[in-house]
């Protein structure tokens, strides 16, 4: 549900200082004179000085615009928020907060800039805190104008997502209650201010799930506390053993069934942070048996996003059921990912590749090869030709898991006519998007680390022997990226090549030469990345140990 | 599109091996239109489709009498695409802080939460102080305004650098860095900021047309490896142009 978007009051829209009617003077925008002006407005009428600020309505005008006017200049300005910290801000702005006959205008504008105070600066969340924002905030979110709420609620997501703010303690029966009706508002800011994980204390997963329990799927609700516990185990290793007691994955196993397509997505999403936690899945706490075959059936179901949310889920089971993937392996899973990767949604296509890419990792050969039975050389071509970016960089590290440890892995790579190793070769010679490179040489990197037949075809396409000389090898333009996972990835193909020692290999190492290779490695010497140095100090010895013998 | 995705699964039933180029099945341009005409497409997705382009780029008015005319449903409320068009605007127009105001007021935290946006808007700032002349005005904001973001944050010192070296030159336009007093520079910053808000309301930033024409592209590369058939290569014009046999 989007967040109410027009913000702010209205009167003070006038961009000009200049435009206003009731001012004679200019008003200034030096951070001294703004505290000033609000100092003079929290005394009220005909205050002394130069101020000139009337009572009443002008006086209240006055300080909105100076409420204003700072928040506009703190706002993302953490130099100025340090500025305004020392010149005593927040005790004012909070003090605005405060006023019992304040304005909409002024309280939006004051939540505003206390809500900014905390954001990104801890001294700022400090000074909010200490000010006794967050009661007057609370306070606030029962207010009858709805910006003030929208205000208020933005103020207090902010304060909470700092790790200074206290805990919102669940065990007070009427922080519960109040909790509660805050999610029952359609306010997504006012019900987000619950999804603070570190706002509640430990067992908020305990009263939530008890609280869905008991009212069953079917409130309003159960979306938005689905999610909060999705939230609540994002980050947060206890959370996750909570929700997988009996009661809770009972409940979670019901939602995953539901009717209602968010229901099912906030049941994938609590699954999917549920599985980060290896302690968890390995400790069998997550039977397996009873969450995959659900999920992967949503695999299948009418709505994206369920499906997006299930990948979601079983990507991260995946990565941490190793060695046990069996379950997953047995169970269809790899046929409907298979099917998924040729979808026409390229976030279905990128979802299903992570998550092969993840079943692949550590896997047995025999394993290795039923998936690849399934995925079959020419979907795997192409996958690395995607359209989309990121599903090539995933799709090479679904290669890269595939060869790693496993050696007769490389008749995949340079089998059939070297679909796939032309397909990489294709992709690394266009410029791609550094992540792709990096994948790339990685598997070119594993695959040398084989036998002759290997080293020769990565030779081939790293200095291809139709050596046109049009453009230098893309191992040059590589060794030369601002990224060094890029560097490194690139020399270890190129150690792979040259190593052991051999006639072959002193014949690539001429071959190198002749390509600039070696002379741009030789350049590396002083590489500030220290895995580069100590790779190029390994080439250039190889280079030389080919060459004693006389080969070169 | 839907078209060449029937084919494919066609052709995907009979057992081909590896394709090469003599056993690509032909596709006549005849068939292919017959084809075309079998394929129904609802009247209503496709003026979704126009409606969700013209919210999400920010056409209002264009969306208003489409509304009016289709009676198509704008999937938001238009009066939340009036104000972020007029921050779109504003920036267009160069009024940089009269943008940030309306930004901060439409939400006060997209402008925290997002320092790369920030930076910018305060960049382009700068950029029209210095197309305006006003050199005076610039080196201050240059040195109050821009300098902290560098300190706060070191990426953004070669944009800086950029920006600043505008001042040195005498011949702006044409200095190396005159790119940046391109109307196509308050653009890209316009369109970063519409981006930002949309994030913001939850929204997708990204209409679904062209995503739409990236599943062609992708369905007919596909298509590509199995079949000669009419293909749309102009884009603008959707001609479809004979299978070369």
């Amino acid at each position: 549900m989007p967040a109410t978007a027009s913000g702010g009051a209205r009167p003070e829209e006038a961009a000009s200082p200049s435009a206003s009617s009731s001012a004679a003077y200019w008003m200034g925008t030096r951070p001294e004179e703004l505290m000033a002006r609000l100092a003079a407005g929290r005394f009220g009428s005909g205050g002394g000085g130069g101020a000139g600020v009337g009572g009443g309505e002008d006086g209240e005008y006055e300080r909105v615009r100076t409420l204003r006017e700072i928040k506009n200049q703190i706002i993302g300005n953490r130099t100025k928020k340090l500025q305004y910290l020392h010149l005593g801000a927040v005790p004012a702005v909070v003090a605005a907060l405060a006023e019992p006959a304040a304005s909409p205008a002024a309280l939006v504008q004051a939540a505003a800039a206390a809500g900014s105070f905390a954001c990104g600066v801890d001294d700022g969340v400090r000074a909010v805190l200490a000010a006794g924002a967050v009661a007057h905030l609370t306070r606030l979110l029962a207010h009858p104008d709805d910006k003030v709420i929208d205000a208020s609620a933005r103020a207090l997501r902010m304060i909470y997502q700092s790790k200074l703010a206290p805990k919102f303690d669940v065990n007070n029966e009427k922080n519960m209650e109040f909790l509660l009706t805050l999610l029952n508002r359609e306010n997504e800011n006012v019900t987000d201010v619950e999804l603070q994980k570190q706002a509640l204390s430990t067992n908020a997963v305990q009263k939530l799930s008890d609280h869905l329990l008991a009212n069953s799927l079917e409130s309003t609700r159960a979306v938005t506390i689905l999610l909060a516990l999705a939230e609540l185990c994002s980050k947060l290793e206890e959370s996750r053993s909570q929700l997988m007691s009996v009661q809770a994955s009972t409940l979670i196993l019901d939602a995953l069934k539901h009717a209602c397509a968010d229901i099912r997505v906030a049941a994938c999403s609590c699954l999917k942070n549920i599985s980060r936690s290896s302690k968890v899945l390995s400790a069998g706490r997550l039977s397996c048996d009873t969450f995959i075959a659900p999920l992967i059936q949503l695999l299948n179901d009418s709505s994206t996003s369920v499906q997006v949310a299930a990948l979601g889920a079983i990507c991260n089971i995946a990565v941490n059921l190793t060695p046990r993937k069996s379950i997953l392996l047995h169970s269809g899973a790899v046929s409907q990912l298979v099917h998924l990767s040729k979808s026409m949604d390229p976030t279905l296509r990128l979802k299903s590749v992570w998550a092969l890419r993840n079943i692949m990792f550590l896997l047995n050969p025999k394993d290795k090869d039923f998936i690849l039975k399934e995925l079959t050389l020419s979907t795997l071509s192409s996958l690395i030709c995607d359209s989309e970016h990121v599903v090539q960089e995933q799709t090479l590290a679904l290669v890269h898991n595939l060869v790693d440890g496993y050696v007769d892995s490389v008749n995949y790579v340079i089998g059939e006519d070297g679909m796939v190793i032309n397909a990489i070769s294709r992709q690394l010679n266009n410029a791609s998007s550094p992540g792709v490179c990096i994948q790339g040489m990685l598997v070119l990197a594993n695959v040398a680390a084989g036998g002759e037949l290997n080293k020769e075809a990565v030779m081939n396409i790293i200095v291809p022997r139709r050596a046109e000389r049009i453009k230098p090898s893309f191992v040059v333009n590589f060794l030369q990226s601002k990224d060094k996972q890029l560097r490194v990835a690139t020399l270890w193909s190129i150690l792979n090549l040259i190593y052991p020692k051999c006639e072959a290999s002193s014949a690539r190492v001429a071959r190198l030469q002749n390509a600039g290779v070696i002379s741009q490695v030789k350049g590396m010497i002083n590489d500030p990345c220290l895995d580069c140095k100590l790779r190029v100090r390994m080439v250039l010895e190889h280079c030389l140990d080919n060459a004693d013998d006389g080969f070169m | 599109m839907f078209l060449s995705r029937i084919v494919l699964r066609d052709l995907d039933s009979v057992d081909s091996p590896a394709p090469m180029a003599s056993s690509k099945k032909v596709v006549t341009r005849d068939e292919w239109e017959r084809k075309l005409r079998d394929v129904k497409i609802r009247k209503e997705d496709m003026n979704r489709l126009v409606m969700n382009f013209l919210v999400t780029e920010g056409f209002v008015d264009a969306a208003d009498k489409f509304r009016i005319e289709s009676g198509t449903q704008p999937d938001v409320d238009l009066t939340t695409i009036t104000d972020r068009m007029e921050v779109k605007r504003a920036v267009q127009s160069g009024n940089v802080q009269e943008a940030i105001e309306k930004i901060n007021d439409l939400n006060p935290t997209i402008l925290d939460t997002n320092p790369q946006l920030y930076f910018h808007l305060q960049q382009q700032k700068l950029i029209e102080l210095i197309r305006a002349g006003k050199i005076n005005e610039a080196l201050e904001f240059a040195q109050e305004e821009l300098a902290p973001r560098g300190e706060e944050n070191i990426a953004f010192l070669e944009e800086i650098e950029k920006t600043v070296a505008l001042l040195v030159f005498e011949d702006i336009k044409n200095c190396p860095y005159g790119e940046l007093l391109d109307v196509s520079q308050r653009l890209k910053t316009a369109s970063e900021v519409n981006a930002a808000i949309l994030t913001s309301q939850s929204h997708e930033k990204d209409p679904k047309l062209p995503s739409l024409l990236k599943m062609l592209i992708w369905t007919q590369n596909q298509l590509d490896e199995k079949a000669a058939y009419p293909r749309i290569n102009n884009f603008a014009t959707a001609t479809l142009e004979d299978p070369a046999i």
